[in-house]
């Protein structure tokens, strides 16, 4: 066994607490247990064939959306029939 | 030919994109994520069943963060299109283009039913000029991928229906 420090989201650490109450399992049992499934999820699909979350600021967020604007494929493509 | 969603029927076998990748996913994780993991359904454009290009969409969702803090406190609500890939025989008929329009047909439908502000591409490189001609904008992420994402409002789509 080895040890490691980590900082884990709020809802994840609440989740880890209220599952090893609830449960009385450690909470490094359940943590060895969610790394090795997600190995073994990566195992069956491969790293290259899973999506990403994404994470952009607030002004990236505004540039889009004011920066999305119709083109005339855009146009074309929806109203072909 | 037809679109419709990926099933047993469908023959794969010999789908070639001309990009192992994209051929691997179909012939090998397509079916398993939409009926194991349920992470995404595949869309496939066929003729007598022999898959001819095919299109993965999930709904998924944008986290807004705060730049101070880098908590996520916003959730926003797109269909994301992981993959679109067209057989090397049928490239330039645009059948690319028709599953495209399949694609913004659902994100309307999901933001009639359910919410969605948009669509996301994850474009390859070879990609970004298709998806820039339907108005799709790069996204700068605060976290780095093998693809480009890119954007395209529903406003945008709202204003391109006439």
């Amino acid at each position: 066994m080895k040890a490691i420090y980590t900082n884990l989201e709020n809802k994840n650490f609440e989740m880890l607490e209220f599952i090893s109450n609830a449960k009385g399992i450690k909470k490094n049992h359940i943590i060895n247990e969610a790394l090795e499934y997600y190995f073994n999820t990566l195992k069956t699909i491969p790293e290259e064939f899973i999506l990403k979350p994404l994470h952009i600021s607030k002004d990236e967020f505004e540039r889009l959306e004011k920066t999305s604007k119709p083109t005339d494929d855009l146009k074309r493509l929806l109203n072909d029939n | 030919m037809i679109i419709e969603k990926l099933s047993k029927n469908h023959k794969r076998e010999d789908f070639d994109c001309g990009n192992n990748f994209l051929n691997d996913f179909l012939k090998k994780y397509a079916y398993q994520n939409q009926i194991r993991y349920l992470v995404g359904v595949t869309y496939v454009a066929h003729i007598e069943n022999v898959v001819i290009g095919y299109i993965t969409i999930s709904a998924s969702s944008i986290k807004r963060v705060s730049i101070d803090n880098k908590k996520p406190y916003d959730d926003l609500p797109v269909l994301r299109v992981g993959r679109l890939a067209i057989d090397k025989e049928y490239q330039h008929k645009s059948i690319g283009k028709l599953l495209l329009k399949f694609a913004i047909k659902k994100a309307i439908e999901l933001k009639e039913n359910y919410g969605c502000i948009g669509i996301v591409v994850d474009a390859k490189e070879e990609a970004k000029k298709f998806y820039k001609k339907y108005g799709f904008i790069e996204i700068n992420t605060l976290q780095k991928s093998l693809t480009t994402p890119m954007y395209l409002s529903i406003k945008t789509i709202k204003e391109s229906l006439q």
